[in-house]
């Protein structure tokens, strides 16, 4: 029995809907951070798992440091509303990301592309939806903490 | 190494992110509104909520940091090491009228406030061209 329930914080999955900007961070055994930019995140199959969504064009950092070091973030911020949480974690697997997955991939840029409208127009959010999705990546992480990041007095505050 | 190319990925108008590396090498990402250009080979990052990232800095120097040009979504890797913090002096007044305006271009007033500006060494700056699909594609 996982000891986090991610069920239990439901502001944090609701940012999982979008319209959200996304990444993911590793570091390697020399403690030198990398960068992804994510584009898709889901739950995974345990209470406490999420699956982050790398296209395989910004995943080799990554999927190298996890090898030496397994320790994981990624942040998920709302385009609008500026709503941030941050979960760490390790990862427990990587795999090519599948049908619904990359499926799940369009359809978060999407809905972060009508936000980007919002601010940069029409040309700013068709400009947003050329990022490459796919192929992609599904990196696994069991989650162990969760922070708000929100800009503001609870920027930074240990949820779990 | 900052080129005129990419100085509009620095006027925050897209939101930054940095990824910095605690002692014990847990990653941590957060989301920062403006990467100041200081001279051809520094930027400063603005502190304001910048906890974690703060602690990790104080342990190990080194952070990546991504940056959006915000004409054409064209993204920037840079690969920095923190060198020095000012609380105060000319490079903080100048980012402290651009979080200001910043601040009034997202209604942000109220919480955004520079508390001091994270001085960095660039030592690279990569261009992820491959990570957009072409205009005329779509």
């Amino acid at each position: 029995m996982p000891e986090l329930d991610l069920s239990s914080f439901p502001e944090a999955l609701a940012l999982f809907d979008g319209p959200i900007s996304m990444v993911l961070g590793s570091s390697n055994v020399q403690k030198r951070p990398h960068f992804a930019r994510a584009q898709g995140v889901r739950r995974g199959e345990a209470a406490d798992e999420i699956v982050v969504l790398v296209p395989d064009i910004m995943a080799a950092p990554i999927v190298h440091d996890v090898q030496e070091n397994p320790n994981l973030a990624t942040t998920l911020s709302h385009i609008a509303n500026f709503e941030t949480r941050q979960f760490v974690g390790v990862c427990t697997g990587i795999a090519p990301a599948g049908a619904a997955d990359l499926a799940l991939c369009d359809t978060m840029l999407e809905r972060s592309s009508e936000a980007v409208a919002m601010f940069f127009g029409e040309e700013g959010a068709n400009n947003w939806k050329r990022m490459v999705t796919r192929p992609a990546q599904a990196v696994h992480i069991q989650v162990c903490d969760i922070y708000d990041q929100t800009p503001g007095d609870r920027a930074g505050a240990k949820l779990v | 190494m900052i080129s005129e190319e990419l100085m509009p990925a620095l006027q925050g108008i897209v939101p930054a992110w940095i990824v910095t590396t605690s002692d014990d090498n847990v990653p941590n990402c957060t989301c920062i509104s403006q990467v100041y250009p200081v001279d051809e080979n520094h930027v400063a990052l603005s502190n304001q909520f910048f906890s974690k990232t703060f602690r990790n800095l104080q342990s190990n120097p080194h952070a990546v940091v991504q940056v959006i040009h915000p004409a054409d979504i064209g993204m920037w890797l840079l690969e920095i090491e923190h060198v020095r913090t000012e609380s105060d002096g000319p490079l903080f007044d100048e980012m402290d009228m651009q979080l200001a305006a910043i601040a009034s271009m997202s209604n942000m007033e109220d919480v955004f406030k520079l508390q001091s500006a994270y001085v960095f060494k660039v030592h690279s700056v990569t261009q992820l061209s491959e990570a957009l699909h072409p205009a005329a594609t779509l």
